[in-house]
C-alpha cells in the first residue's frame, strides 16, 4: 500500500511540482494551502509523513508541528528559508524530525522522506532488547532512539540518530560518504548532495553543545569518523 | 543660473566651493565681529578722552587717553609756524580739518600712516571759558581736539592681515579636502552604481535563459529534457549568486560582528572539502593536501563561506590538480586548468568581473572581505601553471 504523506506550503506552484515529484516516487499525496487546513484532515486521517512550510497564513508552521507532535509521533519535515538557523532550532526543539531550507531541489526533498520513513520502518522491524551502542562518553540506545552523552539525553533526530549509529559502526575509523549516504539516507546513486555534511555538521554542534570528548572529524578522501578526544590525552599523558 | 543646472555640477567641485565659501564666511565674519568690537572700543576710549578733556563730561583726564590740543586759524591753518614746533602729524591734521570742518563732531581722520580721533572746536563759541590758559582774549579761529590711535589702528590693521591670511590659507585647505571627500563619495557611489548594474546583469542572464528554455518547450521547439537541464543548472547559479550578494550586503550593512572560537585550521580545511567530494571525482581531480597542525581565532561559519567559496572557484576551473596547503601562517588554495592572465588577475576580486576564463561572480569579493573582516588578507598570484590564492593569517 502507498505510504500516505500531507504537505502544506502556500505557494501553490510549489505545491503542485512537489506533488507531482512525490507522486512520481510512488506516494499517496494531499497538497494544502494553509497548516490549519492540513491539521483539519489530520483528525480525520492520519499520514505516514508530514511536510510543512514554516511561513503559512493563518497558523505558522511551527506551532503546528508542535501542536501535532503533542497527538502524535508522525515524522515532520519542515520547509525554513535559508540561513534561518532560529527556525531550525526551534523547529527541532517543537518535534519536526528534519529541516530542508528553500531553495532545494525537490528530488532533495524525496531523499529526505526515504530516508525518514525507511527509519520509521527500521524502527518498527528492531527488537526490542537491541544491545547499546557505546564509544567515549556517548551511549546510543537503538529501540528507544535514545542518545546520551555521560548519562545525560540529547535530542537527535531520527536522521541524526542513525548517522550517529552509522559512524560508530566504524568504532572511531572512517565511514566514506557513499557509505552514509546508502545506509542512512537510502541513496545507492552517486548524487551531487550535501546533506551528510550538513547533518554530520549539525551532530557535531550538538555533541559540542552537550560537552562531550567525542566530536566527529573529516577525513578527506576517506569520510567522517568519531574522534574521542579523551582517548588522546589519556595516550599523551601516559 | 539655475538650480538645476548647480546640481548638475560634479559632487566635488560642490563640496569644494562649499568649502571655501564657509571658510572665507567664517573669517570674514570673525574679522568683522573682531573690527568693530576692538575698533569701537578704540572709539570709544577715544571719545571719552576728548569729552573729557573739554569738559562734556565727567571723568578724570588722569584715567584716559591723552588728548592734545591744536590751535588753528580762521582758515585751519597752523598760526604758529615754529621750526619743530608742530609735529608732521599735526601739520597733516590740519590740511584735513581744513578738508572737514564738522564743528563739534567727534570724527576719525586718516592721515597716511597716522590715524587719530578729533574734534573740533570753534573757539569763538560760547564754552570757552576753560581755555583761559591760552590768554588770549580774542578767542577765534580754531581748537582740534585729538587722540592719537595709530597703535592700535596698527594692530587692528596687523590682525586683519592675519584673518585674511588664514582664510585664504583655511579656504585652499577646506577646498582641497572638500575635493577630495567630493572625489571619494563620488567613486563610492559610482562603485555602487556599477554594482547594481553587474548584479542586475548577473542576475537576468541566467534568467533570460530560463525564460527561453521554458517557452522553448512550450513551444515545443527544444528538446524538454535539454532545457531541464539548462534551467535546473542556471537556477543553481542564480541561487548561489543571491546567497553571495545578500551576504555581501549584510556584511557591507557592518552588522556583522565576528563570533571568533579558536578553530584547528586542518580540521576546518577537511571539512569545507568534505561537499565537493562529489564533484572532485566527477571530474577526475585529484586534491593534494599539505596541512600543518594550527589554531587560528575565527569565526567558524563565515570563514567556512570564505574558504569555501576559493575552493568552488578552484574546482570549478581547475584541469587536473588542486592542492590545499598551510604551513602556520598562510591558507592557500593552488588549481592548474583554466587560468586568469595577468592583467585579469588584478580584477580577480572585484564583484562580478567577466573575465575571459569566465567571471566568478562575487564569491571572491565576498571571500576576502570576510578574510580582511578577520583582519587578515587575501592575495591571488601565478605559481607554476596555475592560480594560488592565499589567505595570510600571521
Amino acid at each position: 500500500m502507498a505510504q500516505l504523506i500531507y504537505l502544506a506550503d502556500d505557494d501553490q506552484s510549489l505545491l503542485d511540482v512537489f506533488v507531482a515529484f512525490l507522486e512520481g516516487a510512488g506516494y499517496e499525496v494531499c497538497a494544502f494551502p494553509t497548516g490549519d487546513a492540513l491539521v483539519e484532515e489530520f483528525g480525520r486521517r492520519e499520514p505516514d509523513l508530514i511536510v510543512l512550510d514554516v511561513m503559512m497564513p493563518g497558523t505558522d508552521g511551527l506551532t503546528i508541528c508542535k501542536n501535532l507532535r503533542d497527538v502524535s509521533d508522525v515524522p515532520i519535515i519542515i520547509l525554513t528559508a535559508k540561513d534561518s538557523e532560529m527556525d531550525y532550532m526551534r523547529g527541532l526543539a517543537l518535534g519536526s524530525d528534519d529541516y530542508l531550507a528553500k531553495p532545494f531541489s525537490p528530488s532533495m526533498l524525496v531523499m529526505r522522506i526515504k530516508a525518514l520513513l525507511r527509519r520509521v520502518d527500521m524502527g518498527r522491524k528492531v527488537a526490542p532488547a537491541t544491545r547499546e551502542l557505546r564509544f567515549g562518553d556517548i551511549a546510543l540506545a537503538p529501540d528507544a532512539h535514545e542518545a546520551s552523552v555521560r548519562g545525560e539525553a540529547i535530542d537527535l533526530t531520527m536522521t541524526e540518530f542513525a548517522l550517529l549509529t552509522c559512524l560508530m559502526g566504524g568504532a572511531g575509523k572512517p565511514v566514506s560518504r557513499d557509505r552514509l549516504l546508502s545506509e542512512v539516507w537510502g541513496i545507492d546513486v552517486a548524487v551531487e548532495t550535501r546533506v551528510t555534511d550538513e547533518t554530520a555538521r549539525r551532530v557535531r554542534q550538538k555533541l559540542k553543545a552537550a560537552g562531550s570528548a567525542v566530536s566527529i572529524k573529516a577525513v578527506w578522501g576517506f569520510g567522517y569518523k568519531l574522534d574521542d578526544s579523551s582517548a588522546k590525552t589519556r595516550e599523551e599523558g601516559r | 543660473m539655475s538650480w538645476e543646472k548647480l546640481k548638475g555640477v560634479r559632487l566635488r567641485y560642490r563640496l569644494a566651493i562649499s568649502a571655501v565659501l564657509a571658510v572665507a564666511l567664517t573669517m570674514g565674519a570673525a574679522a568683522a565681529v573682531f573690527n568693530y568690537v576692538l575698533g569701537g572700543r578704540v572709539a570709544s576710549e577715544a571719545r571719552n578722552a576728548i569729552e573729557i578733556v573739554m569738559g562734556w563730561s565727567e571723568g578724570d583726564s588722569y584715567d584716559v587717553r591723552n588728548a592734545y590740543a591744536l590751535p588753528l586759524n580762521d582758515s585751519f591753518e597752523i598760526e604758529y609756524d615754529g621750526e619743530d614746533w608742530y609735529s608732521d602729524e599735526e601739520i597733516l591734521l590740519a590740511s584735513w580739518c581744513a578738508a572737514h570742518p564738522a564743528v563739534g563732531d567727534i570724527q576719525r581722520a586718516r592721515l597716511g600712516a597716522w590715524t587719530c580721533y578729533v574734534c573740533i572746536y570753534d573757539l569763538a563759541g560760547d564754552d570757552w571759558d576753560y581755555w583761559m590758559a591760552f590768554g588770549d582774549d580774542t578767542a577765534s579761529g580754531y581748537l582740534a581736539v585729538y587722540v592719537d590711535v595709530t597703535e592700535e589702528q596698527a594692530l587692528i590693521e596687523a590682525v586683519n592681515i592675519s584673518f585674511a591670511l588664514i582664510g585664504v590659507i583655511g579656504a585652499a585647505v577646506g577646498g582641497l579636502f572638500g575635493y577630495l571627500a567630493g572625489k571619494r563619495i563620488e567613486e563610492s557611489q559610482e562603485a555602487q552604481k556599477r554594482f547594481y548594474e553587474n548584479m542586475s546583469h548577473e542576475l537576468k542572464t541566467p534568467l533570460a535563459a530560463i525564460r527561453g528554455y521554458a517557452e522553448g518547450v512550450e513551444a515545443q521547439v527544444v528538446d524538454p529534457e535539454e532545457a531541464a537541464r539548462v534551467i535546473t543548472g542556471e537556477t543553481e547559479r542564480m541561487s548561489a549568486q543571491i546567497d553571495a550578494i545578500l551576504n555581501l550586503s549584510r556584511l557591507e550593512a557592518g552588522g556583522i560582528t565576528l563570533k571568533r572560537e579558536p578553530l584547528e585550521v586542518a580540521d576546518f580545511v577537511q571539512d569545507c572539502l568534505m561537499p565537493f567530494e562529489g564533484a572532485v571525482r566527477a571530474r577526475g581531480l585529484d586534491v593534494a593536501l599539505d596541512l600543518v597542525e594550527g589554531q587560528v581565532s575565527a569565526d567558524e561559519n563565515w570563514f567556512a563561506h570564505a574558504f569555501t567559496n576559493v575552493v568552488t572557484n578552484a574546482v570549478r576551473h581547475a584541469g587536473t590538480r588542486v592542492c590545499v596547503s598551510y604551513d602556520g601562517s598562510e591558507l592557500a588554495v593552488w588549481n592548474d586548468g583554466v587560468v586568469p592572465s595577468e592583467a585579469e588577475l588584478a580584477h580577480l576580486f572585484d564583484r562580478f568581473y567577466a573575465g575571459a576564463s569566465g567571471g566568478t561572480g562575487v564569491g571572491l569579493a565576498l571571500a576576502r572581505e570576510i578574510v580582511e573582516l578577520h583582519g587578515w588578507t587575501m592575495a591571488a598570484t601565478l605559481v607554476g601553471s596555475g592560480l594560488r590564492v592565499a589567505i595570510r593569517m600571521a
